[in-house]
Protein backbone atom coordinates (compact mmCIF):
# COMPACT_ATOMS: atom_id res chain seq x y z
CA UNK A 1 0.00 0.00 0.00
CA UNK A 2 0.73 3.69 -0.64
CA UNK A 3 2.80 5.31 2.05
CA UNK A 4 -0.15 7.79 2.77
CA UNK A 5 -2.16 5.07 3.46
CA UNK A 6 0.13 3.01 5.50
CA UNK A 7 0.40 6.18 7.62
CA UNK A 8 -3.55 6.71 8.44
CA UNK A 9 -3.97 3.15 9.16
CA UNK A 10 -1.28 3.40 11.58
CA UNK A 11 -3.02 6.27 13.21
CA UNK A 12 -6.22 4.21 13.40
CA UNK A 13 -4.92 1.25 15.34
CA UNK A 14 -2.91 3.82 17.89
CA UNK A 15 -6.82 5.66 18.48
CA UNK A 16 -8.05 2.25 18.49
CA UNK A 17 -5.46 0.43 20.91
CA UNK A 18 -6.11 3.62 23.45
CA UNK A 19 -9.77 2.91 23.26
CA UNK A 20 -9.50 -0.73 24.31
CA UNK A 21 -6.59 0.55 27.11
CA UNK A 22 -9.59 3.13 28.08
CA UNK A 23 -11.88 0.36 28.67
CA UNK A 24 -9.80 -1.93 30.10
CA UNK A 25 -8.64 1.17 32.94
CA UNK A 26 -12.52 1.42 33.49
CA UNK A 27 -12.84 -2.79 33.55
CA UNK A 28 -10.20 -2.69 35.95
CA UNK A 29 -11.90 0.49 38.08
CA UNK A 30 -14.94 -2.41 37.88
CA UNK A 31 -13.34 -5.43 39.01
CA UNK A 32 -12.03 -3.70 42.19
CA UNK A 33 -15.58 -2.42 43.17
CA UNK A 34 -16.53 -5.57 43.02
CA UNK A 35 -14.14 -6.96 45.06
CA UNK A 36 -14.04 -4.15 47.64
CA UNK A 37 -17.75 -3.41 47.67
CA UNK A 38 -19.38 0.16 46.84
CA UNK A 39 -17.45 1.54 49.40
CA UNK A 40 -16.90 5.44 49.96
CA UNK A 41 -13.64 5.16 49.28
CA UNK A 42 -14.08 3.58 45.45
CA UNK A 43 -13.90 7.64 44.05
CA UNK A 44 -10.81 8.06 46.32
CA UNK A 45 -8.90 5.59 44.43
CA UNK A 46 -9.78 7.07 40.95
CA UNK A 47 -8.41 10.63 42.29
CA UNK A 48 -5.70 8.68 43.35
CA UNK A 49 -5.05 7.31 40.51
CA UNK A 50 -5.46 10.30 38.36
CA UNK A 51 -3.32 12.29 40.81
CA UNK A 52 -0.47 9.86 40.25
CA UNK A 53 -1.19 10.22 36.03
CA UNK A 54 -1.22 14.31 36.65
CA UNK A 55 2.37 13.78 38.74
CA UNK A 56 3.90 12.16 35.85
CA UNK A 57 2.92 14.05 33.09
CA UNK A 58 3.83 17.62 35.07
CA UNK A 59 6.52 16.98 36.84
CA UNK A 60 8.28 13.64 35.74
CA UNK A 61 8.03 13.57 32.05
CA UNK A 62 9.78 17.10 30.93
CA UNK A 63 12.25 15.68 33.32
CA UNK A 64 12.41 12.57 31.62
CA UNK A 65 15.06 13.58 29.02
CA UNK A 66 17.76 14.23 31.59
CA UNK A 67 17.27 11.33 33.21
CA UNK A 68 17.78 8.89 30.33
CA UNK A 69 20.72 10.87 29.25
CA UNK A 70 22.44 10.71 32.25
CA UNK A 71 21.79 6.88 32.70
CA UNK A 72 23.16 6.23 28.89
CA UNK A 73 26.33 8.75 29.62
CA UNK A 74 25.28 10.41 26.27
CA UNK A 75 26.84 13.71 25.28
CA UNK A 76 25.85 16.53 23.47
CA UNK A 77 27.08 17.38 20.27
CA UNK A 78 28.32 20.33 18.94
CA UNK A 79 27.82 21.37 15.31
CA UNK A 80 31.62 21.42 14.81
CA UNK A 81 31.90 17.90 16.80
CA UNK A 82 30.54 16.37 13.70
CA UNK A 83 29.12 18.72 11.26
CA UNK A 84 28.59 15.49 8.84
CA UNK A 85 25.60 14.18 11.40
CA UNK A 86 24.25 17.71 12.69
CA UNK A 87 23.71 18.77 8.99
CA UNK A 88 21.88 16.03 8.46
CA UNK A 89 19.89 15.82 11.31
CA UNK A 90 18.76 20.19 10.48
CA UNK A 91 18.12 18.91 7.10
CA UNK A 92 15.59 16.49 8.35
CA UNK A 93 14.00 18.65 10.96
CA UNK A 94 13.65 21.51 8.34
CA UNK A 95 11.93 18.73 6.43
CA UNK A 96 9.56 18.39 8.70
CA UNK A 97 9.07 21.47 9.89
CA UNK A 98 9.88 21.27 13.24
CA UNK A 99 13.04 22.92 15.53
CA UNK A 100 15.61 21.43 15.43
CA UNK A 101 16.28 18.64 18.18
CA UNK A 102 19.42 18.40 20.21
CA UNK A 103 21.94 16.16 19.02
CA UNK A 104 23.84 13.86 21.37
CA UNK A 105 26.55 10.47 21.13
CA UNK A 106 26.70 7.70 22.95
CA UNK A 107 29.72 5.81 23.69
CA UNK A 108 29.06 2.09 22.56
CA UNK A 109 30.10 -0.63 20.04
CA UNK A 110 25.85 -1.00 20.17
CA UNK A 111 24.13 -0.02 17.07
CA UNK A 112 21.10 1.58 18.40
CA UNK A 113 19.75 5.76 18.17
CA UNK A 114 16.91 6.90 19.91
CA UNK A 115 14.82 10.36 20.81
CA UNK A 116 12.85 12.02 23.38
CA UNK A 117 11.49 14.74 24.95
CA UNK A 118 8.00 16.15 25.78
CA UNK A 119 7.36 17.93 22.70
CA UNK A 120 9.12 19.04 18.89
CA UNK A 121 10.54 22.86 21.12
CA UNK A 122 12.35 20.86 23.79
CA UNK A 123 13.35 17.49 21.95
CA UNK A 124 16.52 15.50 21.10
CA UNK A 125 17.83 12.65 19.58
CA UNK A 126 20.91 10.20 20.47
CA UNK A 127 23.11 7.81 18.31
CA UNK A 128 25.76 5.39 19.91
CA UNK A 129 29.07 5.83 18.21
CA UNK A 130 28.96 2.36 16.79
CA UNK A 131 26.00 3.09 14.52
CA UNK A 132 27.35 6.44 13.69
CA UNK A 133 30.63 5.03 12.04
CA UNK A 134 28.94 1.89 10.48
CA UNK A 135 26.17 3.71 8.18
CA UNK A 136 26.64 5.88 5.12
CA UNK A 137 24.33 8.91 4.20
CA UNK A 138 21.54 7.42 3.13
CA UNK A 139 21.14 5.14 6.38
CA UNK A 140 21.84 7.42 8.47
CA UNK A 141 19.29 9.67 7.21
CA UNK A 142 16.24 6.80 7.20
CA UNK A 143 17.53 6.33 11.26
CA UNK A 144 17.55 9.90 11.65
CA UNK A 145 14.33 10.79 9.82
CA UNK A 146 13.01 7.91 11.90
CA UNK A 147 13.61 9.58 14.95
CA UNK A 148 12.70 12.23 14.33
CA UNK A 149 9.08 11.48 13.27
CA UNK A 150 8.87 10.13 16.95
CA UNK A 151 9.03 13.79 17.72
CA UNK A 152 6.94 14.92 14.92
CA UNK A 153 4.18 12.58 16.11
CA UNK A 154 4.24 12.63 19.71
CA UNK A 155 5.04 9.93 19.94
CA UNK A 156 6.96 10.15 23.58
CA UNK A 157 3.91 11.97 24.77
CA UNK A 158 1.58 8.39 23.76
CA UNK A 159 3.97 6.36 24.86
CA UNK A 160 3.60 8.16 28.18
CA UNK A 161 0.21 8.67 28.50
CA UNK A 162 -0.13 4.46 28.08
CA UNK A 163 2.36 4.23 31.15
CA UNK A 164 0.65 6.25 32.89
CA UNK A 165 -2.20 3.80 32.09
CA UNK A 166 -0.31 1.06 33.31
CA UNK A 167 1.03 2.41 36.16
CA UNK A 168 -2.76 3.23 37.07
CA UNK A 169 -4.11 0.03 36.64
CA UNK A 170 -1.45 -1.67 38.51
CA UNK A 171 -2.16 0.50 41.27
CA UNK A 172 -5.93 -0.03 41.02
CA UNK A 173 -5.16 -3.94 41.14
CA UNK A 174 -2.93 -3.63 43.49
CA UNK A 175 -5.53 -2.58 45.70
CA UNK A 176 -8.35 -4.43 45.07
CA UNK A 177 -6.28 -7.55 45.82
CA UNK A 178 -4.83 -6.10 48.83
CA UNK A 179 -8.15 -5.32 50.61
CA UNK A 180 -8.69 -9.03 49.30
CA UNK A 181 -5.76 -10.19 51.75
CA UNK A 182 -6.34 -8.20 54.88
CA UNK A 183 -10.58 -8.42 54.01
CA UNK A 184 -11.78 -5.21 54.79
CA UNK A 185 -14.77 -5.60 52.43
CA UNK A 186 -18.19 -4.77 52.62
CA UNK A 187 -19.68 -8.00 52.33
CA UNK A 188 -23.36 -6.02 52.21
CA UNK A 189 -22.52 -3.89 48.68
CA UNK A 190 -20.21 -6.27 47.02
CA UNK A 191 -20.00 -9.04 44.76
CA UNK A 192 -21.73 -12.60 45.59
CA UNK A 193 -18.74 -15.23 45.59
CA UNK A 194 -18.57 -16.21 42.47
CA UNK A 195 -17.69 -13.17 41.12
CA UNK A 196 -15.45 -11.93 43.91
CA UNK A 197 -13.58 -14.82 43.01
CA UNK A 198 -13.42 -13.95 39.02
CA UNK A 199 -12.96 -10.26 39.79
CA UNK A 200 -9.83 -11.39 41.86
CA UNK A 201 -8.35 -13.28 38.80
CA UNK A 202 -9.05 -10.47 36.40
CA UNK A 203 -7.26 -7.89 38.88
CA UNK A 204 -4.55 -10.53 39.23
CA UNK A 205 -4.30 -10.93 35.19
CA UNK A 206 -4.76 -7.20 34.94
CA UNK A 207 -1.01 -5.88 34.92
CA UNK A 208 -0.14 -8.77 32.86
CA UNK A 209 -2.81 -7.90 29.89
CA UNK A 210 -2.22 -4.08 30.46
CA UNK A 211 1.75 -4.37 29.35
CA UNK A 212 0.23 -6.44 26.31
CA UNK A 213 -1.54 -3.85 25.11
CA UNK A 214 1.04 -0.92 26.21
CA UNK A 215 3.75 -3.20 24.15
CA UNK A 216 1.17 -2.89 21.02
CA UNK A 217 0.68 0.37 21.06
CA UNK A 218 4.67 0.68 21.15
CA UNK A 219 5.12 -1.65 18.44
CA UNK A 220 2.39 0.23 16.39
CA UNK A 221 4.03 3.71 16.91
CA UNK A 222 7.24 1.87 15.73
CA UNK A 223 5.69 1.08 12.60
CA UNK A 224 4.39 4.67 12.25
CA UNK A 225 7.76 6.37 12.63
CA UNK A 226 8.64 3.77 9.69
CA UNK A 227 6.44 5.16 7.70
CA UNK A 228 6.55 8.81 8.28
CA UNK A 229 10.42 8.68 8.39
CA UNK A 230 10.28 7.06 4.84
CA UNK A 231 8.07 9.63 3.70
CA UNK A 232 10.11 12.54 4.96
CA UNK A 233 13.51 10.90 2.82
CA UNK A 234 11.15 9.56 0.28
CA UNK A 235 13.42 6.61 0.08
CA UNK A 236 12.30 3.90 2.61
CA UNK A 237 15.58 2.05 1.43
CA UNK A 238 17.66 3.74 3.76
CA UNK A 239 15.72 3.10 6.55
CA UNK A 240 15.43 -0.67 5.52
CA UNK A 241 19.16 -0.69 4.60
CA UNK A 242 19.91 0.89 8.15
CA UNK A 243 17.76 -2.03 10.06
CA UNK A 244 19.31 -4.91 8.52
CA UNK A 245 23.06 -4.04 9.04
CA UNK A 246 21.32 -3.50 12.80
CA UNK A 247 20.09 -6.64 12.52
CA UNK A 248 23.03 -8.73 11.37
CA UNK A 249 25.13 -7.16 14.65
CA UNK A 250 22.25 -8.03 17.07
CA UNK A 251 22.91 -11.54 15.97
CA UNK A 252 26.06 -11.56 16.84
CA UNK A 253 25.19 -10.22 20.15
CA UNK A 254 26.49 -7.17 19.77
CA UNK A 255 22.92 -4.75 21.02
CA UNK A 256 23.42 -3.91 24.72
CA UNK A 257 23.69 -1.04 25.77
CA UNK A 258 23.96 0.03 29.85
CA UNK A 259 21.67 2.01 31.35
CA UNK A 260 18.72 0.52 29.35
CA UNK A 261 15.90 -0.35 31.55
CA UNK A 262 11.89 -1.31 30.76
CA UNK A 263 11.36 2.28 31.13
CA UNK A 264 12.92 3.08 28.51
CA UNK A 265 13.52 0.19 26.09
CA UNK A 266 10.75 1.38 23.75
CA UNK A 267 12.53 4.56 23.09
CA UNK A 268 15.16 3.11 21.15
CA UNK A 269 15.16 2.04 17.24
CA UNK A 270 15.77 -0.96 17.59
CA UNK A 271 14.70 -2.87 21.46
CA UNK A 272 17.74 -3.39 23.06
CA UNK A 273 17.08 -5.88 25.79
CA UNK A 274 17.74 -9.29 25.51
CA UNK A 275 15.68 -11.55 23.14
CA UNK A 276 12.18 -12.04 24.48
CA UNK A 277 10.87 -15.85 23.66
CA UNK A 278 7.32 -14.49 22.77
CA UNK A 279 6.86 -11.42 19.87
CA UNK A 280 4.34 -9.79 22.36
CA UNK A 281 7.02 -8.66 25.05
CA UNK A 282 8.95 -6.52 22.55
CA UNK A 283 8.59 -3.19 22.47
CA UNK A 284 9.48 -3.15 18.76
CA UNK A 285 7.92 -5.03 15.71
CA UNK A 286 10.49 -7.96 14.80
CA UNK A 287 13.14 -6.53 12.41
CA UNK A 288 12.19 -8.29 9.23
CA UNK A 289 8.93 -7.32 9.19
CA UNK A 290 9.80 -3.61 9.46
CA UNK A 291 12.50 -4.47 6.19
CA UNK A 292 9.63 -5.96 4.21
CA UNK A 293 7.03 -3.11 5.17
CA UNK A 294 9.64 -0.93 3.83
CA UNK A 295 10.39 -2.50 1.05
CA UNK A 296 7.17 -3.12 -0.35
CA UNK A 297 6.06 1.08 -0.27
CA UNK B 1 -39.56 24.70 18.45
CA UNK B 2 -40.95 27.51 16.32
CA UNK B 3 -38.88 27.81 12.56
CA UNK B 4 -37.27 31.32 13.82
CA UNK B 5 -35.27 28.80 15.99
CA UNK B 6 -34.24 26.24 13.45
CA UNK B 7 -33.64 28.84 10.79
CA UNK B 8 -31.44 30.65 13.62
CA UNK B 9 -29.55 27.16 14.30
CA UNK B 10 -28.74 26.39 10.43
CA UNK B 11 -27.28 30.06 10.35
CA UNK B 12 -25.29 29.69 13.79
CA UNK B 13 -24.21 26.24 12.19
CA UNK B 14 -22.77 27.65 9.07
CA UNK B 15 -21.00 30.63 10.75
CA UNK B 16 -19.24 28.18 12.84
CA UNK B 17 -18.35 26.32 9.99
CA UNK B 18 -17.22 29.38 7.81
CA UNK B 19 -15.01 30.80 10.66
CA UNK B 20 -13.53 27.27 10.90
CA UNK B 21 -12.75 27.18 7.51
CA UNK B 22 -11.58 30.16 7.44
CA UNK B 23 -9.26 29.51 9.78
CA UNK B 24 -7.97 26.63 8.23
CA UNK B 25 -7.05 28.66 5.00
CA UNK B 26 -5.66 31.23 7.15
CA UNK B 27 -2.78 28.51 9.47
CA UNK B 28 -2.12 26.74 5.93
CA UNK B 29 -1.34 29.59 3.98
CA UNK B 30 0.94 31.02 6.95
CA UNK B 31 2.42 27.52 7.04
CA UNK B 32 3.47 27.57 3.03
CA UNK B 33 4.68 31.19 3.86
CA UNK B 34 6.98 29.82 7.01
CA UNK B 35 8.11 27.43 4.70
CA UNK B 36 9.08 29.36 1.71
CA UNK B 37 10.99 31.65 4.46
CA UNK B 38 12.68 28.45 5.38
CA UNK B 39 13.96 27.80 1.39
CA UNK B 40 15.48 31.18 1.41
CA UNK B 41 17.33 31.50 5.01
CA UNK B 42 19.31 28.30 3.43
CA UNK B 43 19.68 29.55 0.16
CA UNK B 44 20.72 32.59 1.55
CA UNK B 45 23.29 30.26 3.74
CA UNK B 46 24.28 29.47 0.59
CA UNK B 47 24.95 32.37 -1.17
CA UNK B 48 27.22 33.50 1.99
CA UNK B 49 29.28 30.56 1.52
CA UNK B 50 30.20 30.76 -2.14
CA UNK B 51 32.57 33.81 -2.40
CA UNK B 52 34.85 31.94 0.31
CA UNK B 53 34.26 28.97 -1.84
CA UNK B 54 35.87 31.03 -4.63
CA UNK B 55 38.75 33.02 -2.57
CA UNK B 56 39.98 29.24 -1.41
CA UNK B 57 39.76 27.67 -5.05
CA UNK B 58 41.49 30.75 -7.04
CA UNK B 59 44.88 29.90 -6.03
CA UNK B 60 44.50 26.12 -6.71
CA UNK B 61 42.54 26.21 -10.53
CA UNK B 62 44.39 28.80 -11.70
CA UNK B 63 43.33 27.85 -15.68
CA UNK B 64 39.42 27.50 -14.58
CA UNK B 65 38.22 30.94 -14.61
CA UNK B 66 35.17 30.22 -16.47
CA UNK B 67 33.80 27.74 -14.14
CA UNK B 68 34.52 30.13 -11.22
CA UNK B 69 33.03 33.16 -13.28
CA UNK B 70 30.04 31.14 -14.26
CA UNK B 71 29.71 30.26 -10.15
CA UNK B 72 29.67 34.03 -9.32
CA UNK B 73 27.28 34.96 -11.64
CA UNK B 74 24.58 32.44 -10.92
CA UNK B 75 25.05 33.56 -7.26
CA UNK B 76 24.14 36.94 -8.82
CA UNK B 77 21.53 35.81 -10.73
CA UNK B 78 20.36 34.08 -7.95
CA UNK B 79 20.56 37.12 -5.04
CA UNK B 80 18.27 39.07 -8.17
CA UNK B 81 15.77 36.28 -8.28
CA UNK B 82 12.00 36.99 -7.29
CA UNK B 83 9.41 34.48 -6.62
CA UNK B 84 9.29 30.68 -6.80
CA UNK B 85 9.48 30.31 -10.36
CA UNK B 86 12.09 32.80 -11.05
CA UNK B 87 14.06 31.30 -7.66
CA UNK B 88 13.70 27.69 -8.56
CA UNK B 89 15.13 28.74 -12.35
CA UNK B 90 18.13 30.31 -10.64
CA UNK B 91 18.70 27.42 -7.89
CA UNK B 92 18.90 25.14 -10.67
CA UNK B 93 21.22 27.08 -12.33
CA UNK B 94 23.90 27.94 -9.32
CA UNK B 95 23.41 24.10 -8.57
CA UNK B 96 24.59 23.38 -11.60
CA UNK B 97 27.40 25.73 -11.97
CA UNK B 98 28.86 24.37 -7.97
CA UNK B 99 28.38 20.75 -9.82
CA UNK B 100 30.58 21.47 -12.22
CA UNK B 101 33.12 23.55 -9.90
CA UNK B 102 33.46 20.40 -7.66
CA UNK B 103 33.63 18.15 -10.40
CA UNK B 104 36.47 19.94 -11.71
CA UNK B 105 37.96 20.25 -8.33
CA UNK B 106 38.51 16.61 -8.50
CA UNK B 107 41.85 17.03 -10.82
CA UNK B 108 43.53 18.84 -7.94
CA UNK B 109 44.77 16.60 -5.61
CA UNK B 110 46.08 19.51 -3.01
CA UNK B 111 42.94 21.58 -3.22
CA UNK B 112 41.15 18.48 -2.02
CA UNK B 113 43.38 18.29 0.70
CA UNK B 114 43.00 21.60 2.04
CA UNK B 115 41.51 22.28 5.24
CA UNK B 116 39.08 24.93 4.33
CA UNK B 117 38.09 23.53 1.43
CA UNK B 118 36.91 20.47 2.93
CA UNK B 119 35.00 21.97 5.21
CA UNK B 120 33.52 24.23 2.52
CA UNK B 121 32.82 21.17 0.78
CA UNK B 122 30.59 19.44 3.71
CA UNK B 123 28.58 22.85 4.76
CA UNK B 124 27.68 23.84 1.05
CA UNK B 125 26.48 19.88 0.55
CA UNK B 126 24.79 20.25 3.44
CA UNK B 127 23.14 23.15 2.63
CA UNK B 128 22.41 22.15 -0.47
CA UNK B 129 20.29 19.24 1.59
CA UNK B 130 18.80 21.60 3.65
CA UNK B 131 17.75 23.48 0.53
CA UNK B 132 16.13 20.21 -0.35
CA UNK B 133 14.43 19.67 2.11
CA UNK B 134 13.01 22.85 2.73
CA UNK B 135 11.93 22.58 -1.05
CA UNK B 136 10.06 19.49 -0.12
CA UNK B 137 8.01 20.78 3.13
CA UNK B 138 7.04 24.15 1.05
CA UNK B 139 5.62 22.12 -1.74
CA UNK B 140 3.96 19.61 0.91
CA UNK B 141 2.36 22.26 2.70
CA UNK B 142 1.46 24.34 -0.88
CA UNK B 143 -0.25 20.82 -2.09
CA UNK B 144 -2.09 20.73 1.46
CA UNK B 145 -2.54 24.37 0.77
CA UNK B 146 -4.26 24.52 -2.86
CA UNK B 147 -6.27 21.35 -2.28
CA UNK B 148 -8.51 22.87 0.29
CA UNK B 149 -8.84 25.71 -1.87
CA UNK B 150 -10.12 23.58 -4.71
CA UNK B 151 -11.83 21.40 -2.88
CA UNK B 152 -15.42 21.80 -1.12
CA UNK B 153 -16.58 23.29 0.18
CA UNK B 154 -13.28 25.50 1.55
CA UNK B 155 -13.39 26.51 -2.31
CA UNK B 156 -16.45 28.72 -1.62
CA UNK B 157 -14.93 30.59 1.71
CA UNK B 158 -11.39 30.87 0.13
CA UNK B 159 -12.78 32.77 -3.33
CA UNK B 160 -15.35 34.64 -0.80
CA UNK B 161 -12.27 35.95 0.94
CA UNK B 162 -9.59 36.32 -2.01
CA UNK B 163 -7.50 32.83 -1.53
CA UNK B 164 -4.89 32.74 -4.08
CA UNK B 165 -3.19 29.11 -4.84
CA UNK B 166 0.61 28.93 -4.73
CA UNK B 167 2.76 27.69 -7.28
CA UNK B 168 5.36 24.95 -6.85
CA UNK B 169 8.95 25.28 -6.14
CA UNK B 170 9.75 23.10 -9.77
CA UNK B 171 13.07 21.86 -10.65
CA UNK B 172 14.05 24.03 -14.25
CA UNK B 173 17.66 23.24 -14.94
CA UNK B 174 18.72 19.70 -17.42
CA UNK B 175 21.60 19.22 -14.77
CA UNK B 176 19.48 19.07 -11.69
CA UNK B 177 17.08 16.33 -13.43
CA UNK B 178 20.02 14.37 -14.28
CA UNK B 179 20.14 11.07 -12.13
CA UNK B 180 22.54 11.05 -8.79
CA UNK B 181 25.07 8.59 -8.91
CA UNK B 182 25.55 7.36 -5.37
CA UNK B 183 28.23 4.61 -4.02
CA UNK B 184 28.18 3.33 -1.26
Amino acid sequence: MTLYDEISENNRSTILLFILYSLFYGLVFFLLLVVIGISPNAPLFLIASFATLVFFYTIVFPNAPAAILSMTGARELRKRDDPYLFNIVEALAIGDGIPMPRVYVIESDALNAFATGPDPKHSLVAITTGLRSKLNRLELEGVMAHEISHIKNYDIRSMLVASMFAFAIALIADVGLRSMMYGRRDRRDGGSGILIILAVIGLVLAPIISALIRLAISRNREYAADASGAMLTRYPEGLASALQKIGKEYDKGNSQIDGVNDATRHLFIFDPAKKSLLGLLSTHPPIEDRIARLRRM
Amino acid sequence: MGPEIIIAGIIAVIAIAVVLIYNGLISLRNRAENAWAQIDVQLKRRADLIPNLVETVKGYMKHERGTLDSVTQARSAMMAAQGPVAKAKADGQLAGALKTLFAVAENYPQLKANENFMQLQEELSGTETKIAYARQLYNDVVLQFNNSIQTVPSNIIASLFGFKGKEYFKTESEAERQPVKVKF
